[in-house]
């Protein structure tokens, strides 16, 4: 029974902390992305008010 | 006459017990008076209903001498069983009624009598049926004024553990049943918990407000440092399986969904908490909410020992490089690329960071500020004082005063600590390999605990240095902290869906 239940908390931290850096990851490099395409179109002077 | 005032005093009340219990008594050993008593009554309500005079006769005599159904005029409306019913059972309460049967109910409406004497069977938190003794919900009433001194004397989270401790408070008050349903009403603390707690509103509102409040500029500015925040939730998944083994000691069993339900704690995160607990494990809603909020008021004192232990004092004089300006189209895109990334990542974590956009965005286009403002401040307080009192209406005996609840407690530090050197073990790796010098005790901002957790890393920071601000360096972390233990709760979500 305890073994049972952890090899899926095992589980539950594996694909837990790897949806959650992949989700960071891809936040990253959509922040990149963005800042640099904002740059491309020379957007990125704008400040907020 | 002065001086005799408390005597005075002291003299009625004790004349005032001394009453009631001869009524008490007399009640018991005279079962004949009160027999006696009841043909006075008898012959009040004959002469009532004798009475020819309708300006005289009560509603309740009208409804006695109404013809039988069988002769009655047609359209008119026979009286039903259940009227009658009620009819008789007033007509025996009247006649059954006696002084000292008065003061007899009197006392057992009392709440020192139902603390004494009050006896019920409910439902634990592992669902097995537990009888709860009157003195139970007399510690219950301690618990919550305790959680009232914290909040008051102590400055732990006020604006969250006084509507809590205040709920825990009224829900234990014998009688008046709040946080249940009496005659088929149910108590004002129900109400508030059916209303936004159980159905998870109230958390979701509270997100709104926290992302009209957050600026994700820090973040944006420093997107690498985010990974902290991803790295803090090592707590919440790592205490998953110290909840599994808590199941080894006798009188622990925690099933797979309520590990996640307490792990979630790690995260620092009130709303998160509460919103998973709803999700998973409702009957551990109060334990978890208090320890949260508890934990989350306790990071000063618990992350220093922590950061102290996994860093040198060089590392902590480390100075971090200025952050570059980040723009208007930026912020205002960024709560657009967190949600488009929810929705193709996971779904289930769309609620929490769907209404955190929602707040963000409304934030940052600048075209709605009375939006903003009443997210900001109103709708942001209404939400706080409800969800509160609904979780302290869950603060029961069969659902506080349980082994679990001392699970939670120990559980919840250990996902609390574990979440802060997470986030600190990363930030000295990347500090290993990045040309720009990270700080490493901004990693353990990586836990929510907004703005609080960063706050604590500044300080430490100054101890070392005291030319060093790291505030909004540490801020990138924190609120990225904030989307990481969201993301862990979607991810909680979907595996039990």
């Amino acid at each position: 029974m305890i073994m049972d239940l952890l090899s899926k908390a095992l589980m539950i931290i594996l694909v837990g902390m790897g949806v959650v850096f992949a989700f960071i990851m891809l936040m990253i490099t959509a922040i990149h992305l963005n800042a640099w395409i904002l740059k491309t179109l020379g957007k990125d002077q704008e400040q907020p008010k | 006459m002065k001086k005799n005032k408390p005597l005075i005093m002291l003299i009625t009340l004790v004349g005032l017990i001394l009453i009631g219990c001869l009524g008490y008594f007399s009640a018991r050993a005279n079962p004949l008076a009160s027999a006696k008593d009841q043909e006075k009554p008898a012959g009040r309500e004959k002469q009532i209903t004798d009475e020819n005079d309708p300006r005289q006769a009560s509603p309740r005599s009208v409804v006695q001498t109404a013809p039988e159904a069988g002769s009655m005029p047609a359209g008119a409306r026979p009286i039903g069983r259940a009227q009658k019913a009620r009819e008789e059972r007033d007509k025996a309460n009247l006649r059954d009624f006696s002084f000292a049967k008065f003061l007899k109910s009197i006392l057992k409406t009392t709440g020192v009598y139902a603390f004494l004497n009050d006896k019920q069977t409910a439902l634990s938190a592992s669902g097995k049926p537990v009888t709860i003794h009157g003195w139970q919900s007399l510690i219950m009433v301690m618990v919550g004024l305790v959680l009232l001194w914290l909040g008051v004397a102590k400055n732990f989270e006020p604006l969250l553990l006084i509507p809590i401790g205040f709920g825990t408070l009224l829900v234990n008050v014998p009688i008046a049943n709040m946080g249940g349903i009496s005659n088929g009403v149910p108590g004002f603390l129900k109400i508030v918990y059916e209303a936004g707690v159980g159905n998870e509103l109230f958390p979701l509102i509270i997100f709104m407000g926290i992302g009209a409040l957050t600026d994700f500029g820090p973040l944006i500015a420093n997107p690498k440092l985010s990974l902290l925040g991803a790295a803090a939730q090592i707590g919440v998944f790592g205490t998953v399986i110290g909840a599994v083994l808590m199941n080894l000691i006798p009188g622990f069993s925690y099933t797979l969904q309520e590990a996640c339900a307490i792990s979630i704690i790690g995260g620092a995160d009130g709303p998160t908490s509460i919103y998973i607990a709803a999700n998973l494990a409702p009957h551990l809603l109060g334990p978890i909410a208090v320890a949260a909020y508890s934990y989350m008021a306790l990071v000063p004192l618990i992350q220093p020992p922590i950061m102290r232990a996994l860093t040198t004092p060089s590392e902590r004089r480390i100075r971090m490089k200025q952050s570059r300006p980040v723009g208007k189209t930026e912020k205002i895109l960024f709560p657009i690329i967190i949600v488009m990334l929810c929705i193709l990542l996971i779904p289930a974590a769309a609620p929490l960071i769907g209404t955190l956009a929602f707040g963000n965005f409304i934030r940052e286009i600048g075209i709605v500020d009375r939006l903003v403002r009443t997210l900001q401040n109103e709708l942001l307080n209404i939400a706080s004082i409800l969800l509160s009192l609904g979780v302290g209406a869950q603060m029961t005996p069969e659902k506080f005063m349980q082994p679990s609840t001392l699970g939670i407690i120990v559980l919840g530090l250990v996902a609390f600590s574990l979440g802060s050197a997470g986030g600190i073990l990363l930030a000295k790796l990347m500090n290993k390999f990045s040309r720009e010098p990270i700080n490493p005790l901004i990693g353990s901002a990586g836990v929510s605990a907004v703005p609080m957790a960063a706050r604590v890393s500044h300080k430490m920071g100054q101890e070392a240095d005291p030319g060093n601000y790291l505030i909004m360096r540490a801020m990138a972390p924190n609120v990225s902290g904030v989307i990481g233990t969201a993301i862990a709760a979607g991810v909680m979500i979907a595996l039990f869906k």
